[in-house]
């Protein structure tokens, strides 16, 4: 569908721009209205969340003077029934994680209890110390006071510390810590508090850390910031860990999977270092909405917690519309893009004078919409830009300029990648976009929390793509409102997470024995790194006495590869324009690739793989470039291996690549195919564990009619098997990978967005099923970390009850042929015999059935 | 399970480095067993190709006194004289004579180290120590603390040596109760290294830092600020030799020591461990030495031979 400006619809042209003076309440409604008129056969489902009413509490009376003050400058005069329950329980000293959406002012819920506690310590404090000291606060530093200080860091102070009250402040990003300490700097400045808050991550210098041990009272940092640096020297922090009031944990759904486990077995090693100086924390937590808030916080923190869910925010009334693309080819069933329509609903959006939000699934799709939008509404490059995009890979300054414009309302619409999910604060929307379907219910949910100022109107559209997923949601819309949001799991006790993790705590403190780690048993730990040499055993005691750093080698998120820099070698300067991370950088930074920044186009000339640098320069390009990659594996060593059913089921070592075989250009506007370019980069490679299943050849022929059938149902049997699996080793889907392949990497299987299977060879190129000799596909469920992390083994032990759950998640399921919710996506009616017995789902009954027990 | 049991303890003892002392496990232990085989099995996926290390035949003993289970004391004592006339003999036989050779020389630089410093005349401790890594954290101990005390051109020493890591507490003990008040502290590093260390280890057994509110002369600094330019680097040994022309023969590296602990304490072979006890005691002299020689403000040579005389008149 062509998208030139010239183009534009008949109906669009008569669209009137917004009067200024009306309220924005009823723009909204008036858009929702025009929408649901004119574009009634492309809408599929409403679904409508009525306004709802605040529910308030008075502010305490014994909440200290000048924190009161302090939130009536910013204008709240009562608290909502959250913020009170959470303070409430936070002076009782009870865990606790709050659930309530975004903008529902979640950081009071904590802010208050952390400052209520520290002005308190801090009065008695006053009274206690004299001018005299208070002066010398002041007074420049001179060798003499440096070697004081020097003692009192290091514990030995000549006079004991003062009870106090500190609080530790753990975001999962940068820019929400950045976030969070602006706000707590705000909340200070106009109550005249005087408490003391600063960041401590990778970019805080060196003397301003010795200062922010000393004296802050509230350290805001990361989990990887306190697994490596603060723990490890965690003398140095005594004063700070001595008076550990609270913890604070923000955004919790964000640590799942692998991370999630990492970050519970961080906790437990805070704990103990707490408990070293006698501390016991009170951990205050926050959540967005998933299906499980309660059991996530409970499984990070290993203890009992109070949930508080329901928000007490006032909220305007809320409609989401689902909307399917039309058809514009009939005979071959093909529709228009998501990108054409989420484009047009941006520009009715603006120009009825409503703030927009546009979210896309890849950076990519982010610069084409935005090059569309600054197409229409940025052509006056004198007038500030209305239209900005925002993602992964821009520096933090860009970031944070466009962040400040969306707060103080100077842009008309920001088109963003999930990087905008997290809660950062920009403000209030009205509108927001999702061009596709973001994977998860929880994520839809989240990204269109980001629309609705306080009581009036918000408007969100999920316009869906044409890939089978998509499809199937906005055809189901009962569905779609039925189904909660995804649960978060992590598994606490993995036991090579765990193992990493004392190895880190024997360095931080010696293992006595009879102490447990958490709720774990750490002896089988002690006993094995006793074993390698790391520690020594005296008496009843467990000691560090190799020389490495262990937490060095641990990354929680387990990708710290060193990102790419992006030089910019246009006209004769080299300048940074942004930053690539290890995994997209294949996929984006090829010699050849258009790289698109604010949707200019850029072309890396030379990729510096060693030094992780691409130097690109300004091109007037009419097309952007799309990569090509697939992955494969090849079995290395055998564990174990097990006859089930007809065929066998294996443990074992592999070797996973993953290879960016070309790209392709695509033109603008037109979105033709005008070429391709080979990519000959390093493939990503890493060796792990896997377990699998195999059914030979004989035996599949006898069957099925055809090898294309069997592969079907084998991708099938792959996508049952890796959703139970994931279930059952509480994995996100992303930490467990799955293939379908020959085990010696001759040939792979790729299944289409459509749904249909193919075949590819060892280099990628498509291959007809009918031109292997041997067909023995085996299907492979690997850790997608190297070296493995200890989830294909215990699934091994399980692989019985795998197939048997598998099974009945196929037998369950309410679907005729099949659906993303258990075989994954079918191909479209048309193209298939209409028997049943041969629907995908038949398909993979039967290979399910054929490696189940004879 | 047996048999893959067996199997892995073998691809172990293949890549196996120095095993624990046998210590009887508890039940508790053994309890665990296949939790304990699965990450053996997982660790030895991990670090396959490690090289099999050979006892010595006859473990040495070690020198000094049992002062408390499983800390010694070793004290000794160093004729600074003889140590300054062999150096001496050396140098003038040797092609490369021992002089500040900086080109340029401001006035600055030309101060004793004591002029950059408070003008004390306390007594000095000097102090070295030997540790399991270089990490710096609280998983880095001192396995050797060493302090010494000039009397006229004698170097009183005294090591405590750490046989085993739960007699750490009884080290620290003694150490505090030996550093006497007034005294100075003189070290080569000392301020960002050995001190720190000493703090950590004080306040994780919650004693008090003997080291706090002294003044420290690292002399690392000093002659950073006078010999930088002319010397390759500025460690010790390369002070000891272009100052005092000490050279040392079948010295174990400092980066050695951590594995000669290890080795003793896994297998009870002390041979390298003494070695480190000579290697620390060496530092010490010439630690005392080069604080004499920085004691002058820098001189200027006219031409190598005057300086070597001046030095065997001094």
């Amino acid at each position: 569908m062509d998208e030139r400006i010239g183009y534009e619809d008949r109906d669009e042209r008569f669209e009137p721009e917004a009067e200024p003076a009306t309220p924005t309440g009823d723009r909204v409604q008036g858009l929702v209205q025009r929408l649901r008129t004119r574009y009634a056969d492309r809408i599929t489902g409403v679904v409508e969340h009525p306004a709802r009413t605040g529910q308030y509490a008075d502010i305490p009376t014994d909440l200290p003077e000048a924190l009161a003050t302090a939130l009536r400058a910013r204008g709240i005069e009562r608290l909502y029934s959250h913020q009170a329950e959470a303070l409430a329980a936070a002076r009782a000293g009870r865990d606790l994680v709050v659930v309530t959406p975004t903008a529902s002012g979640k950081t009071l819920c904590y802010n208050l209890p952390v400052i209520e506690a520290i002005l308190a310590t801090k009065e008695d404090a006053v009274f206690r110390r004299s001018a005299r000291e208070r002066a010398n606060d002041l007074a420049p530093p001179d060798r003499f006071s440096r070697a004081h200080a020097r003692s009192y860091e290091c514990g030995a102070s000549p006079t004991p510390a003062a009870p106090g009250a500190k609080a530790l402040y753990l975001f999962p990003t940068k820019a929400l810590a950045q976030d969070q300490l602006a706000e707590l700097l705000e909340l200070n400045r106009l109550g005249d508090l005087g408490v003391r808050a600063h960041t401590f991550d990778g970019d805080t210098p060196g003397d301003a850390r010795k200062a922010i041990r000393l004296k802050g009272d509230i350290v805001v940092s990361n989990p990887d910031m306190l697994h490596q640096a603060i723990l490890p020297h965690h003398t140095k922090w005594a004063q700070f860990f001595e008076q550990l009031r609270y913890v604070v944990i923000d955004e919790i759904h964000h640590y799942r999977g692998v991370f999630g486990s990492h970050l519970a077995s961080v906790i437990r090693r805070l704990e103990r270092i707490a408990a070293f100086y006698g501390a016991r924390p009170v951990y205050l937590l926050c959540s967005a909405t998933i299906g499980n808030p309660r059991e996530h916080a409970e499984a990070l923190l290993g203890r009992t917690v109070q949930a508080i869910t329901e928000s007490g925010a006032p909220t305007g009334a809320r409609t989401l519309l689902l909307w399917n693309p039309p058809v514009v080819n009939p005979d071959l069933g093909i529709r228009a893009s998501a990108r054409s329509q989420s484009t047009r609903l941006a520009r009715l959006s603006v120009r009825a004078g409503l703030k927009t939000l546009v979210f896309a699934q890849s950076r990519v799709m982010v610069e084409v919409i935005a090059k569309y939008l600054k197409d229409v509404f940025d052509r006056n490059p004198l007038k500030p830009p209305r239209v900005r995009a925002y993602r992964g890979g821009y520096l933090p300054n860009a970031r944070r300029a466009t962040e400040q414009a969306l707060r103080a309302g100077d842009i008309s619409v920001a088109v963003t990648t999930s990087a905008l999910e997290l809660g950062v604060d920009i403000g209030a929307l009205d509108v927001v976009l999702l061009n596709g379907y973001p994977g998860s219910i929880a994520a839809t949910w989240q990204r269109l929390g980001r629309a609705g100022r306080r009581q009036q109107s918000a408007l969100g559209v999920l316009v869906a793509g044409s890939d089978a997923l998509d499809q199937y949601l906005v055809q189901n819309p009962d569905e779609f409102s039925r189904r909660s949001p995804e649960h978060a799991r992590i598994a606490r006790e993995q036991p090579l997470i765990v193992l990493d993790h004392v190895r880190c705590a024997a360095f931080e403190l010696p293992f006595r024995s009879g102490e447990s780690f958490g709720e774990v048993d750490p002896i089988p730990f002690l006993t094995v790194l006793g074993e390698s040499g790391v520690l020594h055993r005296d008496g009843d005691t467990w000691y560090w006495i190799a020389e490495s750093y262990p937490a060095n080698a641990v990354s929680l998120r387990s990708v710290a590869e060193g990102n790419f820099l992006v030089v910019d070698r246009t006209g004769d300067r080299e300048a940074i324009v942004a930053e690539v991370d290890y995994a997209s950088a294949a996929l984006t930074l090829y010699p050849g690739a258009i790289y698109l920044l604010q949707s200019e186009p850029f072309q890396v000339e030379r990729l510096d793989w060693i030094g992780r640098k691409a130097y690109v320069r300004a091109v007037p390009a009419e097309y952007y470039t799309d990569a090509i990659d697939y992955t494969k594996l090849k079995v290395l060593e055998r564990f174990a291996a097990e006859v089930s059913g007809a065929g066998e089921c294996q443990h074992g070592e592999v070797h996973v690549v993953r290879r960016v075989a070309g790209y392709k250009k695509i033109r603008f506007y037109t979105h033709e195919n005008i070429g391709y370019g080979p990519v000959n980069l390093p493939d990503h490679e890493m060796h792990t564990t896997a377990l699998s299943w195999q059914l030979p050849g004989p035996v599949l022929e006898a069957a099925f009619p055809a090898r294309s059938d069997a592969l079907d149902g084998f991708l099938g049997a792959a996508y049952a098997l890796h959703t139970v699996a994931c279930l059952v080793a509480m994995a996100e889907p992303r930490d467990l990978g799955k293939a379908v392949g020959s085990g010696d990497a001759d040939w792979f299987a790729v299944m289409d967005a459509q749904g249909r299977g193919q075949l590819r060879a060892a280099d990628g190129t498509p291959l007809p099923e009918h031109a292997l000799r041997q067909f023995a596909p085996t299907v492979f469920l690997y850790d997608n970390y190297p070296g493995g992390i200890g989830m294909s083994e215990p699934l091994y032990r399980m692989r019985g009850e795998l197939i048997a759950r598998a099974q009945r998640l196929i037998d369950d399921c309410a679907c005729v042929r099949g659906c993303p919710a258990c075989v994954g996506p079918v191909p479209p009616k048309a193209t298939l015999r209409d028997d049943e017995a041969a629907s995908p789902k038949a398909r993979a009954r039967r290979v399910l059935a054929l490696l189940g027990a004879a | 399970m047996s048999a893959t049991l067996e199997r892995l303890r073998a691809l172990r003892a293949l890549g196996a480095p120095m095993r624990a002392r046998t210590v009887a496990l508890e039940p508790a232990a053994q309890l665990g067993g296949d939790l304990v085989s699965m990450l053996r099995a997982a660790l030895a996926r991990r670090t396959r190709n490690q090289s099999p290390v050979a006892p010595h035949a006859f473990p040495a003993s070690l020198p000094g006194t049992e002062v408390h289970p499983g800390l010694r004391l070793i004290e000794s004592a160093i004729d600074l004289t003889a140590l300054r006339r062999s150096a001496l003999q050396r140098a003038i036989f040797s092609p490369k004579p021992p002089c500040d050779r900086s080109p340029k020389r401001s006035r600055a630089e030309a101060r004793s180290y004591k002029d950059n410093e408070a003008p004390r005349d306390s007594p000095l401790l000097f102090l070295d120590t030997e540790t399991t890594g270089l990490a710096g954290g609280t998983g880095t101990l001192a396995f050797v603390i060493a302090v010494a005390r000039r009397q006229g051109d004698t170097l009183h020493v005294r090591q405590w040596l750490l046989l085993r890591p739960g007699a750490e507490r009884a080290m620290l003990e003694a150490f505090i109760a030996d550093v006497r008040a007034g005294e100075d502290v003189v070290s080569y590093n000392g301020r960002s290294f050995d001190a720190p260390l000493i703090a950590t280890r004080c306040r994780l057994h919650r004693l008090p830092d003997p080291l706090a509110g002294r003044a420290h002369h690292d002399l690392l600094h000093a002659v950073r600020r006078r010999y930088r330019a002319a010397w390759p680097n500025c460690r010790l040994v390369t002070a000891e030799r272009e100052l005092l022309g000490i050279e040392r023969h079948d010295d174990l590296p400092g980066s050695e020591a951590p594995e000669a602990w290890r080795r003793f304490l896994a297998l009870g072979d002390a041979h390298a461990l003494c070695r480190v006890l000579d290697h620390n005691r060496q530092d010490l002299a010439s630690l005392a030495l080069v604080e004499e020689h920085l004691r002058q403000p820098a001189q200027v040579p006219r031409d190598d031979r005057a300086t070597v005389v001046a030095f065997a008149d001094a």
